[in-house]
């Protein structure tokens, strides 16, 4: 084993392995759920870097990652679901979680916490994680047109609208300034 | 700045973290992963696939794009080499390549040299074209422009040499173009006397190009006469030079004449050929002192073989046409004797320039119709 490339992902690791965990939990709102997929997020960061894949952006790649195994994982929850209907399997209704608002991130966090994850979850997919990500994460919006598969102006203008628009759902003030 | 309740809510939400303990024992889980390394399943045909080929080694890339550039290039280059005025390729021939060519000669000797071969070429151009029947109007003006256009660079060439450096040279150039130009179009004239005679009531009709050939030689060859030079010793080399051209032409000539003869009989110009060696050009037999018509080709030719093979009409037609030229030859190296004698050195060497000349366009005209009758007869005879 590459030694060097043990010492780059593990410091990658340490810190961006929290991040992603977070990011993870408030989208599957199970903590269980959230480390396997942060857990296979940087498997397969850990894979492409055995493979000497070129990694421009290692946070962006390890977010991209993240974001499709999320989606990939609604989607996987979505048939579940739709079977466990059609044959009334009481035992595979448990994966409902979301939808059902009893997440696990709510115990984790504090009032004012459980009130922006909520509020953040209500704002229209296309600016939820870009509104994650520039402000809880802090991440550019080069960085998070680079997740999103779009351009740094289309990022930074689902930011803006975004955080307009959780301000209002919120009832944040809107009179102080934005970040 | 971010409204404190936004802020207290984004701070809480960063204080989700994984414990030590599941950080660690995840780290753990990721490095203890057996890793396998992911290669695609390799196709039974891949080792058929040229583009297989080329994904498993990249670099190959970076060779195979200039090396098909290079093919595909060249490959229009040589084919176009080859191309006649009514080829599609011609255009890249005459207007990139020649010309390419044209500008890697620096000295206006090779330049000058490269002209003159192109003239030829588009000569021979007209001459295959004319054998096919495939010589219109259009190619026939096409290539007429392209004559001129060498004529010019030619002679602009020529201008450029220097005179003491490159005299001999320079005359050398002039006189082979004068031949090639003079005895090219007389085989176009042959040619398309064959084609059109059976068209309109067997009237000779000179090719255009043929035309546009005579009046380009005679443009260079006034170049020629205002640059002689009065040296007798070059004079007398060169007079060699040209009665062992005239002798080994009359050579030619007589064993064309008895082709097809047996081989005991004695070809009869030898004899005198071997006489001409040794004396001087008064002795040189013309075209004249082998026939008794002149005007009659096919009785000549019965004067001299008595064969009973009987060459063609194209054949005779050849032989009597260079025997003509011949006997221009011999007729001024006579002048240039006869001036020599006079002390007019100067018209001496003009005239023995106009001997050279005429002796080469005899020689080539000689060797190129040979050509062609010998294809016209295997033509004819697999036909």
């Amino acid at each position: 084993m590459n030694v060097n490339i043990k010492n780059k992902f593990e410091a990658v690791y340490e810190v961006e392995s929290d991040a992603i965990f977070r990011f993870c939990l408030t989208r599957v709102s199970n903590r269980e759920q959230a480390m396997d997929i942060t857990q296979e997020t940087f498997l397969r960061l850990w894979q492409s870097m055995q493979d000497d894949k070129e990694i421009l952006n290692n946070r962006a790649f390890i977010f991209t990652i993240a974001r499709h195994l999320i989606i990939d994982w609604y989607r996987k929850k979505k048939s579940i679901s739709l079977d466990s209907l059609a044959h009334g399997n009481k035992e595979e209704e448990e994966y409902d979680v979301a939808d059902n608002k009893t997440t696990e991130v709510d115990l984790f966090l504090g009032v004012e916490g459980r009130h922006l994850v909520n509020k953040i979850n209500e704002l229209s997919p296309s600016y939820r994680d870009p509104v994650y990500l520039r402000f809880v994460e802090d991440l550019s919006p080069g960085e998070i047109g680079e997740i999103l598969g779009t351009s740094a102006n289309t990022a930074s203008v689902r930011i803006n609208r975004g955080i307009i628009e959780l301000r209002k759902i919120a009832g944040y003030n809107n009179d102080i300034n934005k970040k | 700045m971010i409204e404190k309740n936004l802020q207290n809510g984004i701070d809480e939400i960063k204080k989700v973290v994984m414990t030590s303990d599941e950080k660690s024992r995840m780290l753990q889980n990721i490095l203890n992963f057996p890793i396998q390394k992911t290669t695609a399943t390799k196709s039974p045909w891949s080792v058929f696939s040229f583009v297989s080929f080329i994904q498993r080694k990249q670099s190959f890339t970076y060779v195979l794009i200039p090396v098909i550039t290079i093919l595909v290039g060249g490959g229009i280059a040589v084919s176009s080499e080859r191309s006649l005025p009514n080829s599609v390729l011609y255009p890249i021939k005459v207007g990139v390549l020649e010309p390419l060519r044209g500008v890697l000669t620096f000295s206006p000797k090779e330049k000058a040299l490269y002209e003159s071969n192109l003239a030829t070429k588009r000569l021979v151009e007209a001459e295959i074209l004319q054998g096919q029947g495939k010589l219109d109007v259009p190619t026939e003006n096409k290539i007429n422009i392209l004559l001129d256009s060498h004529t010019t660079s030619l002679n602009n060439s020529l201008n450029d040499i220097n005179k003491n450096d490159s005299a001999t040279a320079k005359e050398d150039i002039i006189t082979n173009f004068h031949a090639e130009m003079n005895a090219h179009a007389q085989i176009l004239d042959i040619l398309s006397g064959n084609n059109k005679k059976t068209e309109v009531n067997n009237q000779n009709i000179d090719s255009e190009i043929s035309k546009t050939a005579r009046d380009n030689a005679n443009k260079i060859i006034n170049i020629t006469e205002s640059n002689e030079k009065n040296n007798l010793d070059k004079y007398k080399n060169k007079k060699e030079a040209v009665q062992s051209l005239i002798n080994k032409t009359a050579t030619d000539i007589n064993s064309a004449t008895t082709d097809g003869q047996s081989s005991s009989k004695k070809p009869e110009i030898d004899t005198n050929s071997n006489i001409l060696i040794d004396n001087s050009s008064q002795n040189i037999p013309t075209a004249n002192s082998n026939t008794e018509n002149k005007t009659n080709p096919i009785k000549e030719k019965d004067n001299n073989i008595n064969n009973t093979q009987t060459p063609s009409p194209t054949k005779q037609e050849i032989i009597y046409s260079t025997k003509q030229t011949l006997d221009k030859a011999n007729q001024y190296l006579k002048e240039a004797d006869t001036h020599e004698k006079n002390g007019d050195n100067r018209d001496a060497y003009s005239n023995l320039l106009n001997s050279e000349s005429s002796a080469k366009e005899a020689n080539i005209f000689l060797k190129i119709g040979l050509k062609l009758e010998e294809k016209n007869t295997r033509e004819n005879r697999d036909n």
